[in-house]
């Protein structure tokens, strides 16, 4: 059944420049959310992924040779192997009533300093292309 | 259901003659893909194409529509996202589903810092 309202995750990178550049502020449906993962080769261990449906690429266009490639990806940074409480935290906003916040989930804003768990220290955001 | 309606004619006539420019879209909530930064003062909205199914493989980028938005304050999407956000989430019993986001022909806007012209997008089949 179609919903009638949505929680929004949002994610906004440092400002690479002057002021906000393209891509660096992104914010998706808590419905098209992947999952987590933490990153393959992250020895500090600081490393916690939020994958998406691409945004800019049509979910039904597949690259069966770039697979890996098709999902938009949020990286936080965290305090060092704090990944489960973070997933947790962020569980937690998923699941809460939705008058607390109105959809609107700030997972991590770099600029304004706010992160949904005080592990959180950045992120980086991550958008395929439209075209492969 | 819910509907995310933008009309950005202002003088209220739905006769765009522009093939992917119509001055009307609107789009059931589940096909919004996402918002992003497009620059200093603009964002831009993405849809899953009414149009194009976007099975065209050689193409990839069939299938998305877009809608870009500018706001008069720089660097202000944090602001910008969530106002939209608040019409998108407005309870049904207000408006019976249909949000309207963003109607130049009535001056309705998210937001007083986001511009009333905006642009709309789509992508049409091969």
């Amino acid at each position: 059944m179609e919903k009638n309202v949505e929680k929004f995750f949002y994610f906004q990178e440092a400002k690479a420049g002057g002021n906000v550049a393209a891509d660096e502020v992104a914010m998706y449906k808590v419905s098209d959310f992947l999952g987590f993962d933490t990153q393959a080769g992250d020895t500090n261990g600081t490393t916690l992924n939020m994958r998406f449906k691409p945004m800019k690429r049509s979910a039904l266009v597949t690259d069966e040779g770039g697979v890996g490639e098709e999902t938009d990806v949020m990286v936080l940074t965290v305090a060092a192997n704090t990944q489960k409480s973070v997933m947790a935290s962020i569980l937690d906003k998923m699941n809460e009533p939705f008058s607390r916040d109105n959809g609107f989930i700030v997972v991590a804003d770099v600029v304004g300093s706010e992160f949904l768990n005080s592990n959180i220290t950045s992120v980086v955001a991550t958008l395929r292309a439209a075209t492969a | 259901m819910k509907m995310l309606y933008f009309m950005n004619a202002s003088d209220g006539n739905f006769n765009s003659s522009t093939s992917t420019a119509p001055d009307a879209v609107c789009y059931p909530l589940s096909k919004l893909k996402g918002m992003v930064s497009k620059d200093a003062d603009e964002l831009d909205l993405y849809f899953d194409s009414a149009q194009a199914a976007g099975t065209d493989e050689a193409n990839d980028t069939s299938g998305t529509d877009k809608i870009t938005i500018e706001f008069s304050t720089d660097d202000a999407h944090k602001a910008a996202f969530k106002d939209i956000v608040e019409v998108i989430n407005e309870p049904n019993h207000r408006n019976n589903g249909f949000a309207v986001i963003m109607d130049a022909a009535n001056s309705i806007k998210p937001s007083s810092d986001i511009v009333q012209a905006f642009t709309i997008l789509t992508d049409n089949p091969a």
